[in-house]
């Protein structure tokens, strides 16, 4: 097992590249638009009515998102505890965060 | 393949179950030098002879005065069969570098009970073979050999036995309601039929029974978690659609455990863990599927966990191939991957985009057939709720596991690509992924009922491209601005608290009290006794009034005045 943790090269990756990124951005804007603009040109089989509307699953897909994202991090204060907080972390096992190792050797029991 | 004698097949020893356990067993037995060969030739050997058997009832054997059913082959018992035998296949090949005799063994074990349970005609030969599978598949998290493995197998093997103890007397409870041990249709009218559906709810990670994958899977070993991802929940699926098709209650069930996992996904920090509630919330569409239980719904869990074990699978092995080299999956200390492990990074897009179901990809022609079946019914809650989880896959396992682990920032992991064993499984489940999603045609061939369903309608290609490129915009909006929760390590309570820590607790806040009343109690009869002593010290003691020699005449005067006082109060 090879483990390196060296800092990174400064050769950024195609990925990192401010170009690249924005140009991802871009065509999934494109494509988003494209999809609105669908709307216009096939045949709806609504179930309910509802899912027949104008731009449903556009707007339910960003909605449900942004509700989803949201709603778990409202929810991160109250269910967020440290790494050991249950005190089974291994004694000498480096997963866990630095800080929290001395705790890790007292046991529950 | 092989044609077996005709005259053999049916006898109950001829079970591609038996074969992967005796397998098991010799592979223990065995030099290291032929674990690779075996690990490959038993599941395929083993899906030969399935594929051999003919439909119906085989492998009758008398046991405690039962008729017992080892083989039941129908459409259903058979489909799953074959993806058990498929994903023993792969995860045997991702396995092959292993060497850790224990977790090839145990793997084998654990998939040939699976097997059996699957294959079981009456509800005897189900509970030995479900028991079969808790035992084995415990082995794969102890392998880790850490501490909190051992704690959290030991947790894992509690919930597990129980699980099995509850269907053995709902077993009993229904044998003696109904005089059948025949494992069909079992409904909830019964107590027996009760007991055995908490027995299903318990493996299949019902909404508060849950928290044994959460807390199980991620801390078995980097094979071991993707053995793990297979095969029980998949098996308990399987026993809910045999026992309770049709159950209305499992409608709001599986729509409830669509929604909730997906928040503690967002938040999770171990990526293993985030997949663990993914498949969560996975196993939910398949049991809404089951609950409104039409032909197409039932198709639909079955093809949908035939999809699933192979993208799930598949991404416990991209995230498994991290593990082994970079040693954590922890959203927090990863990124930037895709330059040290592109094939692994690849692998586990196609993984993404299957359970995200993309068009072209196996989790959109299986979960629309769920989703389609729920509009039919006119479940729109139900069929909201699951549109509302499908966007909330997309986030976990479509963006978060792929994003946080190759992509967003580079923090300087330069490792190996994963081994070639490893890069072929992932390979080979990424091929079946794709095929399945252009060409479903073999696997709608193999579902329980004629299928008359094709999800490649104009209407559900751009709906479901909308869905998903939408709520992918929602995250490039939430990602830019800063509002996308950050990694960052720690854990996340979930109902294991209750276990883990509440009642703990609680006891031990009981153990204090008892002993502090012990310890009051003590006091209190130490002073009660000390004073006791003391006054009987002072009346009966060397000095006390009361042993002291009192002469005859002061006796007698105190008999006369008692007698006196008698007389008196007398009348």
């Amino acid at each position: 097992m090879t483990l390196s943790n060296e800092p990174p090269d400064h050769k950024p990756g195609v990925f990192e590249r401010p170009g690249v990124i924005k140009a991802i951005v871009v065509a999934l804007s494109i494509v988003c638009g494209l999809l609105i603009l669908a709307e216009f040109f096939y045949v709806k089989h609504p179930h309910f009515g509802f899912d027949g509307w104008f731009a449903f699953y556009p707007a339910f897909g960003f909605g449900a998102y942004c509700l989803i994202v949201l709603g778990a991090k409202a929810l991160r204060p109250l269910l967020w505890r440290g790494e050991n907080y249950y005190h089974e972390a291994d004694v000498d096992v480096s997963d866990i965060d630095p800080s929290e190792s001395s705790s890790g050797s007292h046991r529950r029991d | 393949m092989t044609d077996w004698p005709s005259d053999l097949l049916g006898h109950p020893l001829l079970s591609p179950a038996l074969l992967m356990i005796v397998g098991g067993f010799v592979l223990a037995a065995s030099p290291r030098q032929v674990h690779g060969v075996w690990l490959l030739a038993i599941p395929a050997a083993a899906l030969a002879l399935l594929w051999q058997l003919p439909l119906g009832l085989h492998g009758e054997i008398s046991l405690f005065g039962f008729d017992l059913t080892m083989l039941r082959i129908d459409g259903l018992s058979r489909i799953w069969a074959t993806i058990f035998l498929i994903g023993s296949f792969l995860s045997g090949l991702y396995a092959l570098h292993v060497r850790d005799r224990i977790q090839h063994v145990a793997s084998l074990i654990y998939a040939g009970a699976a097997i059996g349970a699957v294959l079981a005609g009456d509800l005897v030969t189900l509970f030995i073979f479900w028991e079969g599978t808790a035992i084995s598949s415990v082995f794969l998290i102890w392998a880790r050999r850490t501490v909190r493995a051992h704690i959290v197998g030991l947790r894992y093997l509690v919930i597990q036995v129980t699980s099995g103890l509850l269907l053995m007397v709902g077993t009993i409870i229904h044998y003696r309601a109904t005089g059948s041990i025949a494992f069909n249709h079992l409904g909830l009218e019964t107590a027996g039929g009760w007991l055995i559906f908490l027995a299903f709810g318990i493996k299949a990670a019902f909404p508060l029974l849950h928290n044994w994958v959460q807390d199980a899977y991620p801390e078995a070993t980097v094979t071991g978690t993707v053995v793990l991802s297979i095969f029980t929940t998949k098996l308990a699926i399987y026993s809910l659609a045999r026992g309770y098709a049709g159950t209305e209650l499992l409608i709001t069930v599986g729509a409830v455990m669509t929604i909730f996992p997906i928040f503690f996904a967002v938040i999770e920090n171990d990526l293993r863990r985030v997949l663990a509630y993914s498949l969560n919330n996975q196993l939910g569409f398949m049991v809404v599927g089951i609950g409104i239980g039409t032909n197409l719904a039932i198709n639909g869990a079955a093809a949908h966990a035939f999809a699933h074990i192979l993208y799930k699978g598949l991404l416990f092995m991209s995230m498994g191939a991290v593990l082994h080299r970079v040693g954590t999956v922890k959203a927090s200390e990863l990124g930037g991957l895709y330059k040290s492990m592109p094939w692994t990074a690849a692998f586990c897009i196609v993984g993404s985009m299957s359970i995200s179901a993309f068009p072209l990809f196996s989790g959109f022609v299986t979960k629309s057939m769920i989703l389609t079946a729920a509009a039919e019914q006119h479940h729109w809650i139900a069929w909201t709720a699951l549109l509302l989880a499908s966007a909330g896959v997309l986030d976990h396992s479509g963006i978060k596991v792929p994003f946080f682990s190759f992509f967003h920032h580079d923090v300087g992991w330069r490792v190996k690509e994963a081994p070639l064993n490893m890069l072929l499984a992932m390979g080979a489940a990424a091929f079946l992924c794709i095929g399945i999603g252009v060409y479903p045609a073999p696997l709608y061939a193999i579902l329980p009922f004629a299928v008359d369903y094709s999800a490649y309608s104009t209407a559900h290609v751009i709906n479901q491209l909308q869905l998903l490129l939408f709520a992918a915009l929602a995250f490039v909006v939430l990602f830019r601005n800063g509002w996308y929760p950050a990694e960052i390590r720690g854990l996340n309570l979930d109902s294991d608290w209750v276990y883990r820590h509440a009642l703990p607790a609680m006891a031990a806040r009981i153990h204090r009290a008892l002993v502090a009343t012990r310890e009051h109690a003590r006091a209190k009869l130490g002073r009660l006794g000390s004073g006791s002593y003391g006054w009987l010290k002072s009346h009966y003691g060397s000095t006390g009034a009361l042993s002291r020699t009192w002469t005859t005449g002061v006796m007698l005067l105190w008999a006369g005045v008692l007698l006196a006082l008698y007389l008196v109060i007398y009348y």
